[in-house]
């Protein structure tokens, strides 16, 4: 009860926060004065062709026949083209090299990537989309480090990665089909962003776009201007990806496994329909506050690592359980200011015990996820993003592992535009409090030209092995993309 | 000397009348700044549903030119899509905007986010200079003079911000005394800093009015890096309200 009362003290701080933020007193504007008037600065001419001397016919008789339907359009180009089918293809290829920093240094990723989409407007009111991915890993033939499973898992890759059809009809919308559903807006983790299962095989380094698994599923919406409701039913999902064991960014590191540890089969959860996810959202625009609030019947979508001692050998036999997730996002913009935060209460959920009185090692509890952030820009070139992440889990026993009663994280993002937007550094820090372990990622983009993009960066991890980011302490990588959009 | 009270009255009356003047006058004056820039709003950016396509073009010196172009899905004075065409880096990324809201959809992270007006679309063109046409809306306009400039009449008009929330501190507005329609103008951030000037180009007939089709942005401090923002179509169209709804910009990508 008392973490209770205090995580709801935590958030109405937070709250008040950013409640404050978004009041936060900001000079009026007419309290300055203009500079006077200077011909001088405008030169002669500049402007190369004068304007009419005849006003324009009247706004309102102007707005009235257009309204009206009856304009000759006076462009040919202007012709409304969305009545017309059309078939657009587009993508990405992209060349990828990283290795491992520090005293073992060693070629990790020589990847090439081929992304293709193809968007079919058939009707204003039918769309078909499919995209592609073609993915082949040329460091699991050129070096000997990866044992073979690693190397089948992540050598070559072949899927359709999204497939659906759009169906509008007024404000109700159908999307059917594989595809990815969003719900969450949170800097360099995910949050509120629980619908689709994830691939981790890379921790939360590619762009989340990769990293969310797109499920085969229905989407119903109900738009307005300002509101939005929206049902997704997902009838047989997949789960969470990890990398296997030895692979670089696998969970499970041998090393830190006690002796005789055996693993079972995870058995995932049969495809039946009383195994579905469903989920709803709420969503409503007031006074610059955009507010969701969300429910979802899902799975906890990675594996549960139930496990058991028996004198002898240590049994790790993974399961999966179900969870009941709800929880709001929320932004709002106060000048150049935009504050956003998102909650995710998580009912049912299992944690890490080594009370030696569990049976299973796995002890069942809520939590809630927490973000409270805000995006500042520091100059014209420089923008920033700051979060105080927050975990914090309800009936706490000190026997439970990974996880305080409140964990706190603290991520700070900086990120510039120069050279006419050509070069883009970027840094993101991200933090726990707790664990004093941090993930680094400084990054440099560079626009060579409109289709050619070079990208070089780090991903740096420290701190405690029992961290987030700290297991991944001896991980650090450096590399280098080049990119072509077409 | 000793001013005899009714002489003291009729002074009085005077300068209040003369005040009063004043006052009517400045209210005419004020009136008349407003239905200036309500009608330079409806030049640029009518008051109906339209789509257009714009091109952005970034000149530096000693750089190649940079293009990209994009489509306008704008529902009255208040809602805006601008949405990426070309280069296809830029495909798929769309901004919305309502009112002083504003969000990004980007297709790496396939989810919308909250941004702020004032950031960048492309060089010196930011994102409400593109889409938000709403001088009567955001600013209190007052008529400041006329400047004669190669031998035709302009007024001049001093605009203010109404909240600290519109894109611009203050703009300085030349428009042509007769017809009314935008000639160039000065932007200015909210500590009275000039930011970018503008001029107002040719212009041709879209949608039935003639209107400046191109707009040039200049860099203050380097004339010779300009943005340019030509209108290449415009066509009325009725736009669902569902558009205008961040939620909704996954299915426009």
């Amino acid at each position: 009860m008392a973490l209770r009362r205090r995580c709801i003290a935590g958030l109405l701080i937070l709250h008040c926060a950013l409640t404050q933020i978004a009041r936060a007193e900001v000079p009026h504007a007419p309290a300055f004065t203009l500079p006077p008037a200077s011909a001088e600065v405008w030169g002669e001419s500049e402007s190369a062709e004068l304007p009419p001397q005849v006003a324009p016919a009247s706004p309102s008789a102007t707005s009235e026949r257009l309204l009206s339907a009856e304009v000759s359009l006076d462009d040919g180009a202007s012709k409304n083209t969305t009545d017309r089918p059309t078939v657009d293809v587009g993508g990405w290829a992209r060349s990828q090299i990283a290795a491992r920093a520090g005293h073992s240094t060693r070629l990790t990723k020589l990847r090439q990537t081929l992304f293709v989409e193809q968007n079919s407007t058939v009707t204003p009111s039918l769309r078909f989309h499919s995209s592609q991915r073609f993915q082949y890993d040329a460091a699991y033939d050129l070096t000997d480090h990866f044992p073979e499973p690693v190397r089948e898992d992540e050598r070559t890759e072949i899927e359709l990665r999204e497939g659906y059809v759009d169906y509008s009809e007024g404000p109700f919308d159908l999307r059917l089909g594989k595809q990815q559903v969003v719900w969450g807006e949170s800097v360099g983790l995910f949050f509120a962003d629980t619908v689709n299962a994830r691939d981790l095989r890379e921790f939360v380094l590619p762009d989340f776009d990769l990293i969310r698994i797109p499920e085969w599923s229905a989407d119903i919406e109900y738009t307005q201007s300002d509101q939005h409701v929206e049902f997704v039913w997902i009838p047989y999902p997949v789960f969470n990806r990890f990398g296997r064991v030895g692979s670089e960014y696998s969970p499970i590191q041998p090393q830190r496994l006690p002796p005789n540890t055996i693993f079972e089969r995870e058995q995932e959860p049969a495809n039946q329909l009383e195994n579905s996810v469903l989920g709803t959202r709420v969503g409503r625009l007031i006074d610059g506050w955009d507010l969701n609030l969300f429910f979802l019947y899902t799975w906890d979508r990675s594996a549960l690592p139930f496990h058991t001692y028996d004198g002898q050998n240590f049994y790790v036999y993974p399961q999966y359980r179900r969870l009941n997730q709800f929880g709001y996002t929320v932004s709002k913009t106060y000048g150049d200011i935009v504050a956003r935060s998102e909650f995710v209460y998580s009912q049912g959920g299992y944690l890490l015990t080594n009370d030696p009185t569990d049976s299973d090692g796995l002890i069942k509890r809520d939590y809630a996820d927490y973000v409270v952030g805000a995006d500042v820009p520091l100059s014209d070139s420089i923008e920033s993003n700051f979060q105080i992440i927050q975990r914090a889990v309800f009936r706490y026993q000190s026997t439970i592992q990974r996880n305080e009663a409140l964990n706190t994280m603290i991520s700070i993002r900086i990120a510039g535009k120069y050279l006419d937007g050509d070069l883009e550094p970027e840094f993101l820090w991200i933090t726990s409090v707790d664990k004093l372990d941090m993930l680094m990622r400084p990054r440099v983009r560079y626009h060579l030209t409109d289709a050619w993009q070079i990208v070089s960066g780090a991903d740096l991890f420290q701190g405690n092995e029992d961290g987030l980011f700290g297991q991944f302490n001896d991980r650090n990588r450096v590399y280098g993309q080049v990119e072509y959009y077409f | 000397m000793k001013v005899p009270q009714t002489k003291r009255r009729a002074a009085a009356s005077i300068v209040a009348g003369f005040g009063l003047l004043f006052q009517i006058h400045v209210a005419i004056a004020d009136q008349s700044a407003t239905e200036i820039i309500a009608k330079v709003d409806e030049i640029r950016n009518p008051q109906i549903d339209y789509r257009a396509t714009v091109k952005i073009t970034s000149v530096r010196p000693d750089e190649t030119p940079r293009e990209s172009s994009y489509e306008l899905m704008i529902k009255g004075r208040e809602r805006a899509i601008i949405k990426g065409l070309e280069p296809a880096s830029n495909r798929g990324r769309i901004l919305l905007m309502k009112a002083l809201d504003l969000w990004a959809y980007l297709p790496n992270l396939s989810q919308p986010l909250r941004i702020s007006l004032r950031e960048r679309l492309m060089g010196e063109a930011s994102n409400a200079d593109v889409a938000r046409a709403n001088l009567s809306g955001d600013y209190d306009a007052a008529l400041d003079g006329e400047d004669v400039i190669e031998g035709r009449t302009y007024k001049r008009l001093v605009l203010k911000a109404k909240s600290p929330e519109v894109p611009y501190g203050g703009v300085r507005l030349w428009v042509a005394s007769e017809s009314l329609y935008p000639y160039r103008a000065e932007f200015y951030g909210p500590s009275g800093k000039i930011l970018k000037r503008c001029t107002y180009d040719r212009f041709r007939e879209m949608e039935g009015t003639i209107r400046p089709t191109r707009i040039i942005l200049f860099d203050p401090l380097n004339q010779n890096q300009r943005t340019t923002i030509d209108y290449e179509s415009m066509h009325a169209e009725p736009l669902p309200d569902k558009y205008f709804n961040d939620d909704y910009l996954k299915k426009l990508s």
